[in-house]
């Protein structure tokens, strides 16, 4: 790290902790809190620090039209209980995300189907100092930002709320290039000057030791998206020389960043049907290259979540990257018919694009790097399945790319490992229900694949046929 | 590959599911199954005697099911639903009847002075599993006037006294052993 930059956190540092005995005087007198239920739209609720969070459960309980006893209310890892402390005393910040969740979600236990016993776990010192560790990093984060925001002359006042269709035509090039978003901010909010202008050393720090690098991901992921990174990875066309420093495999934050950005630009360009493009120019500048490397080069047996939730959009990017959209492949489909049909389909053209993508591959690696991923994933947590599906799409597509992958497969030495810890010992429904479908898929993918060859045998040998009959004629 | 891995269901009764699932599945769209009728009648055979030596691992009514045994079931029940002349074999297996072993050691056995408790008769002591049992039953004498005759008179043997003297006949053996 520079030292200027160094001295700005330590600067900061320091400004927090001399001020941490007047914390509690320069809350706002309102707050805002925007409430996210399950179903339904997110809404922003008015508050004052001294109501308590009995009072607060009862108004989102007429706002969300539920009986109080059929959710909760969390506040990241903490639970807001009926009782008499304030919103001051649980510290619940100005515009705090609240997510509101029904008891069912919460108690059911994964893996386990059918009503049973509420189980209370007894309480662990240990969780109880990570807890306090928690807080008292939220807290240096959130007034990290509040000093800052006050720098640069900016009060504490609830901001309008505006409605992604309340945007007009005439709204600026940036706002129409960021990421739809559940909230737009207007470009004078302090989130997004903070996004903007302070982001390069921001995301210099991710890079930081210890504790630092953690918070500043906290921190970047409590402001909007990044609007040069979103137009940067938009446009495509610098990226050629940036892919190193783009998708970083050493710095687990900034790749992370990165990747979080291209998850949210697919879902805007899903939406808005341009995807195809895009994918087209990323394929064409090396990128999927890149990812796969990338992905072979995270260790698989890192512990914490980080490393995971890397390998799902590594994963889930480079699935959406290799298989055109629905519409493109009915155009292809819709241009044959009769026999033909079978034969050109869109999986056959599909087939042919994945295979130029995966050209230069070691896809036997590739193999085995999915298999040990999914594998070790599979006792991890449910929230692995989602590893599991990119992995298991991502592996029809490398046995639908070579004939010889699939004899590799089935000779793999660890294949039985995968299955049996898949399949048997993961403790998580979902994660075996993932692997059970994933399987199925491969096996069906297969199949047709060698129908779909024996067709277009059959296919050749009667064009051959009729060819020298014609000759001889 | 997937049928080297049926004894490890004895070892992971909750969380089988999935692999019975998927066996299923592959079972009824695979092409090279059907073909196969050696192989197919020699699965199928092995199915039943997995549940003849499946040993009791469900502990009572309200506790987990064994999900390994619900899945014979239910997969016994698929590929003879589909295919008679499975049926056919099963039903005249010489080594394990399965009409007999399904309705005695699955459904209705009971605990004696020398077998009781949590590892006691029957197998299946879970509402899922005693409904898969009785589903798979219904199945196998759909059609078959002689199975169904069994059937009918081991529950007819069961209304009256018969099971009830087995069962003191068990109990004053013991007193005598004792």
């Amino acid at each position: 790290m520079h030292h200027h930059e160094f001295l700005i956190v330590v600067t900061l540092v320091v400004l927090v902790l001399a001020n941490s005995n007047s914390i509690s005087t320069t809350i706002a007198d309102e707050l805002t809190l925007i409430i996210r239920p399950e179903k339904g739209p997110n809404f922003l609720l008015s508050a004052k620090p001294t109501e308590t969070s009995s009072q607060l459960r009862q108004r989102i309980s007429q706002q969300v039209r539920k009986p109080l006893s059929s959710f909760r209310v969390m506040a990241n890892t903490l639970e807001l209980k009926d009782g008499d402390k304030t919103l001051r005393d649980l510290r619940v910040y100005n515009y705090q995300n609240l997510f509101v969740k029904g008891k069912e979600s919460l108690s059911a236990e994964p893996g386990k189907s059918g009503p049973g016993p509420i189980v209370v776990s007894p309480p662990r010192p240990e969780r109880f100092e990570d807890r306090t560790e928690e807080f008292s990093m939220r807290s240096l984060v959130l007034e990290t930002v509040q000093l800052m925001l006050r720098g640069f002359g900016f009060r504490d006042l609830p901001l309008p709320y505006i409605r992604p269709h309340d945007l007009s035509s005439s709204a600026t090039a940036a706002a129409s290039n960021k990421p739809k978003l559940d909230f737009v901010y207007p470009r004078e909010h302090p989130k997004r000057i903070v996004a903007s202008e302070h982001f390069e050393l921001l995301y210099r720090l991710l890079d930081a030791p210890g504790d630092i690098g953690r918070s500043v991901w906290e921190l970047l992921n409590l402001l909007p998206a990044n609007e040069s990174m979103l137009q940067k990875l938009s446009q495509v066309k610098e990226l050629e020389q940036n892919w190193p420093t783009l998708f970083d495999s050493r710095s687990i934050y900034k790749l992370s960043y990165t990747l979080q950005v291209v998850v949210e630009l697919m879902r805007k360009q899903r939406e808005d049907g341009t995807g195809d493009e895009w994918c087209e120019r990323f394929v064409s500048l090396g990128g999927v290259s890149h990812l796969l490397t990338t992905f072979m080069e995270i260790d698989e047996n890192q512990a914490g979540g980080g490393h995971a939730a890397c390998y799902e959009m590594l994963l889930r990017i480079i699935n959406f990257v290799l298989q055109p959209s629905k519409r493109a492949r009915g155009l292809v489909a819709s241009t044959h018919s009769g026999p033909m049909s079978l034969v050109s389909s869109g999986a056959i053209e599909r087939t042919v694009q994945q295979v130029e993508c995966l050209k230069g591959i070691d896809i036997q690696r590739l193999v085995q790097k999915l298999l040990d991923v999914a594998r070790v994933c599979a006792t991890r947590d449910a929230d692995s399945s989602r590893i599991v599906k990119q992995a298991t799409e991502l592996l029809i597509i490398c046995v639908n790319s070579s004939h010889d992958m699939l004899e590799f497969l089935f000779t793999y030495q660890h294949l039985n490992e995968w299955i049996l810890a898949s399949l048997f010992q993961s403790p998580h429904k979902k994660v075996r229900q993932q692997t059970a479908l994933g399987i199925h898929r491969l096996c069906s993918e297969v199949e047709l694949l060698y129908v779909q060859c024996r067709v277009a045998r059959l296919l050749v040998s009667n064009l051959h046929m009729r060819l020298t009959h014609t000759r001889s004629q | 590959m997937l049928e080297t891995l049926l004894p490890n269901i004895e070892q992971y009764p909750t969380t089988s599911d999935a692999y019975f699932w998927l066996l299923d599945k592959l079972l009824q769209s695979c092409a090279e199954v059907t073909r196969n009728i050696e192989w197919r009648n020699k699965f199928v055979l092995s199915l039943v005697s997995a549940i003849a030596s499946h040993p009791i691992l469900e502990a009572g009514e309200l506790r987990d099911e064994d999900k390994g045994l619900i899945g014979l079931f239910n997969l016994i029940r698929s590929m003879v639903k589909r295919d008679a002349a499975l049926k056919e074999l099963v039903l005249t297996n010489a080594e394990c009847n399965l009409v007999t072993e399904l309705f005695d050691s699955c459904l209705f056995a009971i605990p004696v002075a020398e077998n009781h408790g949590i590892a006691g008769p029957p197998k299946c002591k879970t509402r899922a599993c005693r409904y898969a049992a009785l589903r798979l039953l219904a199945e196998l004498i759909k059609g078959r006037p002689v199975e169904f005759k069994l059937v009918a008179d081991l529950l007819l043997a069961q209304f009256s006294s018969g099971t009830t003297s087995l069962f003191s006949l068990a109990l004053s053996l013991s007193r005598q052993s004792s």
